[in-house]
């Protein structure tokens, strides 16, 4: 791979990186916590997915 | 074989030395059921890594690749680089590689957070909420990476289309499942939370699978 090359990997995976490693923490963060049933409850009735993000897999870029 | 094939080839390695250590370990051992929803997404992470390693030794990936360093061999080269040559796998699956390497990281992770939290006493239902609500970071974020992947041109047409079909069936199978357990909670039946569960967490896996199968 060529410098530029690698720079364009690092450009797009940098960002994948630090949201999985976002993820990972809030994941660990809430298996260690002490939530109540409610609080689960009301955490999930949120986690419903008219919150989640809209993505469209669409190619914008080229290789 | 020259760098690039080095780095496949090692990768390759590691992923089939896990799988058979893994195989080893159900030969002779049990997993604990606390564990058991965590290991399935792990194991089915590495089959994922040891696929794309055959995909590329056993595919025509290496033909490909040995066709071109024949090819460049026999031609007069300038001085200077190479130019980039990205049909070979062992070039373009390093991104895909890297993000099921991560998956697996957070799968770990979790493992290692639910088994360790001793300070914590959390019932059955309660494991099982907060499963729910891991079942669901992993559905966005892998979902996220891919459509990244996908505007990056990192991945084939078929495969964002496969992604984009799998993510929009995972989310009335995520707020199935969700209503399952909160019926669960109040007293409903355990089996139908376990079956969304299950199905919601079979859809994770496919988008994982997905993505780790369809490098251009």
């Amino acid at each position: 791979m060529t410098p530029a090359q690698i720079a364009q990997l690092a450009i797009i995976l940098a960002p994948i990186a630090q949201s999985i490693a976002v993820k990972g923490q809030e994941i660990v963060a809430t298996y260690r916590s002490d939530l109540k049933q409610e609080d689960i409850n009301r955490s999930l009735e949120l986690s419903k997915s008219a919150n989640w993000p809209e993505l469209d897999f669409a190619q914008d870029g080229t290789l | 074989m020259n760098k690039k094939n080095s780095v496949a080839a090692t990768l390759a390695i590691a992923a089939m030395l896990g799988f058979l250590c893994t195989l080893a370990y159900l030969a002779v051992g049990t997993v604990p059921a606390t564990n058991r929803d965590f290991f399935n997404m792990a194991l089915v992470a590495l089959i994922g890594f040891v696929g794309t390693a055959f995909g590329y030794y056993l595919g025509s990936s290496l033909g490909s690749a040995q066709k071109n360093d024949l090819i460049r061999s026999a031609a007069a080269v300038p001085a200077g680089p190479p130019p980039a040559d990205q049909s070979q796998a062992g070039y373009i699956r390093l991104p895909l590689l890297f993000l099921l390497a991560a998956f697996a990281c957070i799968i770990a992770l979790t493992g290692c957070a639910h088994t360790s939290a001793t300070g914590v006493t959390d019932t059955p239902l309660q494991t099982a909420g907060k499963s729910l609500l891991a079942v669901k970071s992993t559905i966005v974020t892998a979902a996220t990476a891919t459509d990244n992947l996908c505007k990056a041109g990192k991945l084939t047409p078929d495969t964002c289309a496969q992604a984009k079909a799998a993510y929009e069936i995972a989310r009335p199978a995520y707020d199935m499942a969700v209503d399952a357990y909160l019926l669960y909670s109040t007293g409903g039946d355990a089996a139908d939370y376990t079956a969304a569960l299950v199905r919601v967490q079979g859809i994770a896996q496919n988008l994982l699978l997905i993505a780790s199968g369809g490098a251009k």
